[in-house]
């Protein structure tokens, strides 16, 4: 028995950040020269009472409306966030009660961001193909607005919230596979939020930069120029397949200029490399579900195709797999 | 690899730089107008895709002028 990903939701908030609304707030920064760079226009944000696992169960229960899908057919939750509820309990918890999941559902939170959907997509893999379980609900969601300093333009012009789910499932033929994963904690403090775990208690000055996200974005695009070429080699290598073979790169929408300067780095052809970030911005984990789902809205991921999924980011952390549509 | 041409790369890949008015002497990060994150960003791309050498962002900000820049990729791209 082989596992594929069955069906995808996306949740975005309602609240949106657009370019006209940055510029207004920062007259003197040229929001229009930087999402010509960026590729992003609107940023989804989260309501100031809404959190991951509220986000997460929305996502699911439009995973269960669209498709028709019983609740009661999951028997795993995978829970992807790095802005959980609270320290205890585990959100999947939480998450799995909203939902109304039986009480025989295994689940769990793991905290990953961009490499994310990657690694639940393998543990889901796992799961199924050893015979522990037969539907996956592998959840994403992210609110990393709510740590961006309300001046900090540049990670505002970036990030966006978001949730996603996805069913991984039994099928017969091998749809998930080629999987390698890469971790370097020496980027540990490229991008992070200092403050507000145990070791650092986040405290009520708002001009203490602890509080906030942290990016720095030149070590992190060094990092991808460094990491995702290999990756990408080494996952064709494992999965025995060739460039020309792929039929979709759909990579971590981080901002199209370190998407662009990746593909051309790696000589994959525009035609065969999926953007998605105009109107929702870096999602974090939920970015590649995202793109997935409108490339198979859009046709241009359809059943048969061969997709490289490509993540990589905070940690630093990394992962790409082969998914067979 | 030869300074001026590096300094025309330089130019080309910086927003809101004019062609021939960069010299190997300025403090980039201190008295050049465009500089900001995005600049490092596009500076890092173009020394990828121009030299082959990916540079650190520390590496970017230990260099004082551009002359500076220079030697650290044509070190890099030596090595």
């Amino acid at each position: 028995m082989k596992a594929t990903i069955k069906q995808i939701a996306v949740y975005l908030p309602e609240k949106i950040l657009t370019n006209e609304d940055i510029e207004v707030r920062f007259p003197e920064w040229s929001i229009k020269k930087v999402s010509e760079k960026t590729g992003i226009n609107i940023r989804h944000h989260s309501a100031d009472n809404e959190y991951a696992s509220d986000m997460g169960a929305k996502s699911a229960l439009k995973l269960f409306d669209d498709y028709s899908i019983d609740p009661q057919s999951i028997d795993f939750l995978l829970f992807c966030t790095q802005s959980p509820d609270y320290f205890l309990p585990t959100s999947s918890c939480i998450i799995q009660d909203k939902l109304g999941l039986k009480t025989s559902c295994g689940a769990f939170d793991f905290n990953l961001g961009c490499s994310g959907f990657i690694y639940g997509l393998s543990v889901a893999k796992g799961l199924i193909e050893t015979g522990q379980a037969k539907n996956v609900l592998l959840i994403t969601s992210e609110t990393y607005t709510k740590h961006i300093h309300s001046e900090d333009k540049g990670n505002l012009s970036i990030f966006g919230d978001a949730s996603t789910s996805t069913i991984i499932s039994q099928t017969e033929n091998e749809s998930l596979y080629g999987f390698v994963f890469g971790t370097d904690g020496r980027g540990f403090e490229k991008l992070i939020v200092r403050n507000g775990g145990m070791k650092n208690q986040k405290n009520s000055d708002n001009s203490d930069q602890n509080n906030y996200l942290f990016m720095n974005g030149a070590e992190i695009f060094s990092f991808t120029l460094t990491r995702v070429p290999e990756l990408v080699n080494k996952t064709l290598e494992k999965s025995k397949l060739n460039m020309e073979d792929i039929d979709l790169f759909i990579f971590h929408q981080a901002n199209k200029y370190m998407l662009e300067s990746l593909r051309k780095k790696i000589g994959i052809p525009e035609e065969r490399f999926y953007y998605f970030m105009s109107e929702v911005g870096n999602t974090v984990s939920s970015t590649i579900p995202i793109a997935i789902e409108n490339a198979i809205k859009e046709n241009k991921l359809v059943p048969g195709m061969k997709t490289m999924l490509v993540g990589f980011g905070v940690g630093y952390s990394w992962g790409a797999c082969i998914f067979e549509y | 690899m030869e300074i001026n041409d590096f300094l025309r790369k330089v130019e080309d890949a910086i927003d809101n730089v004019e062609q021939n008015t960069l010299t190997a002497e300025l403090k980039f990060q201190t008295d050049l107008e465009a500089w900001d994150s995005l600049a490092a960003l596009t500076l890092l791309a173009m020394i990828d895709s121009e030299y082959n050498v990916v540079i650190s962002g520390e590496e970017i900000t230990s260099c004082e002028t551009l002359n500076d820049l220079f030697e650290t990729v044509k070190n890099k791209s030596n090595s």
